[in-house]
């Protein structure tokens, strides 16, 4: 596990998810899919893997809501994506770490879902208004307006699914269009940046926010039966990055607190002017 | 082409005291050093830089001046030097630092010579107001 107060947090969590990632690939490969090792993989490892990085996200993002304080811009919008971290974490526990009966998975599922995405996107709604009153306001090109339609797409077929057969998925497929508009902006808006840790922060929600979109179109296309069964384990598979990305984000940052608080000490014995005795 | 101000200091010194070793003594300044330093603060330099140029000054006004003794020459010559690397040398971190937090345009502005005050803002908004005093705290003073 990465150390909260270390300097190479989010290095780690990749290494960690990239190796999870790799070992469930070459069991994909060497089983092709199906086998008791396979289903001990996504049912043990897998669901360990998605408590942890849900944990650590939350752990992740209460350090950076740390460093502000009430009235300070992000403030309440890092309060509440932490909520909506808080939220996954319950939502995932219940939903994998109990390996409960349908109806309390279900539970689960809507919790780390839509609640969780809600608190998200309520969060982001703070940083694009943040990044708008730094000056890097963006226009959308042709391919992102593509995309926006895409979405819009998605999300009504959604409500169309759901006067057919109600469920709550409409629910997270709304947000998840929401939340895409928001990525498309929170993209253009960073890559005005040019790189840096808190570029990295938000980029890794970008990323986390498409691979959970389309984690959800994989749920639709399987229900509808448009995956083949080989092809299965890949729609399952990508949960993983999406949970890595989403406690990338708040990595992210704190590294760059931790950056900023440690090089102040650093050059704190540092005199800047130099006393003349003469 | 050398700034004014460093012609303006160089020309003082080497005519108060024509001598080799005060020759020698521009040659340790390290005159690109002094002149990418000066040519960052002089001008655009946040209040806290203008006023290490202005302790730069007095340090080499006595350097020039007649009645400065042999052995307190060297030990300003020396203290000359330090404030100097110690200024840039503290300045190419905070630039590397602003680089890899908020990336390369924050820190373009700094190069461009903007006031840290500015980009303090930025760290202000993006990680707080403690971790932007904590890193900028005694420009932001």
């Amino acid at each position: 596990m990465p150390s909260l107060g270390s300097n190479s947090g989010p290095q780690k969590l990749m290494l960690v998810a990239g190796l999870h990632l790799s070992l469930g690939l070459v069991l994909w490969a060497y089983t092709g899919g199906w086998s008791e090792l396979y289903g001990y993989y996504f049912t043990h490892v897998g669901s360990a893997f998605l408590i942890s990085f849900a944990f650590l996200e939350l752990a992740f993002a209460l350090r950076v809501r740390k460093a502000f304080q009430p009235g300070e811009e992000l403030y309440r919008a890092w309060t509440a994506i932490m909520v909506g971290a808080a939220l996954r974490l319950v939502g995932v526990f219940v939903a994998h770490g109990l390996q409960p009966d349908a109806r309390v998975r279900d539970i689960g599922i809507f919790v780390s879902g839509p609640l969780a995405l809600g608190c998200l996107a309520w969060g982001l709604r703070g940083v694009l208004r943040l990044y708008r009153t730094l000056g890097y306001s963006v226009r959308l090109q042709a391919t992102d307006w593509f995309l926006v339609a895409g979405c819009a797409a998605m999300a009504v077929s959604g409500v169309i699914q759901n006067m057919i057969s109600p469920s709550s998925g409409f629910i997270t497929d709304v947000l998840l269009c929401l939340l895409l508009f928001q990525a498309i902006l929170l993209k253009r808006s960073v890559s005005q940046m040019g790189g840096g840790l808190v570029a990295a922060c938000w980029t890794a929600y970008v990323v986390a926010i498409f691979l959970t979109a389309l984690g959800d179109l994989g749920i639709t296309l399987v229900a509808y039966g448009f995956v083949p069964d080989a092809l299965l384990p890949a729609t399952w598979l990508i949960w993983y990055p999406a949970a890595a990305s989403f406690a990338l984000g708040p990595a992210f940052l704190s590294q760059a607190v931790y950056l900023a608080t440690q090089s102040a000490a650093k050059r704190q014995p540092v005199s800047r002017r130099p006393k003349v005795a003469v | 082409m050398m700034p004014r101000i460093v012609r303006v200091l160089f020309t003082t010194l080497l005519r108060r005291h024509p001598a080799p070793d005060i020759l020698q003594a521009c040659a340790d300044l390290q005159l690109n050093d002094l002149e990418n330093a000066l040519t960052r603060y002089h001008t655009r330099g946040c209040e806290t830089c203008q006023n290490e140029m202005r302790g730069g000054l007095e340090l080499l006004e006595l350097v020039a001046a007649p009645e400065t003794q042999p052995a307190e020459l060297s030990f300003l010559k020396q203290r000359i030097l330090s404030a100097i690397s110690a200024s840039s040398g503290e300045r190419q971190i905070l630039i590397a630092d602003v680089r890899r937090m908020l990336g390369s345009r924050a820190a373009e502005r700094l190069t461009e010579g903007a006031a840290p005050k500015i980009v303090r803002a930025e760290l202000a908004a993006f990680l707080g107001n403690r971790a932007a005093d904590a890193f900028l705290g005694r420009m932001a003073s």
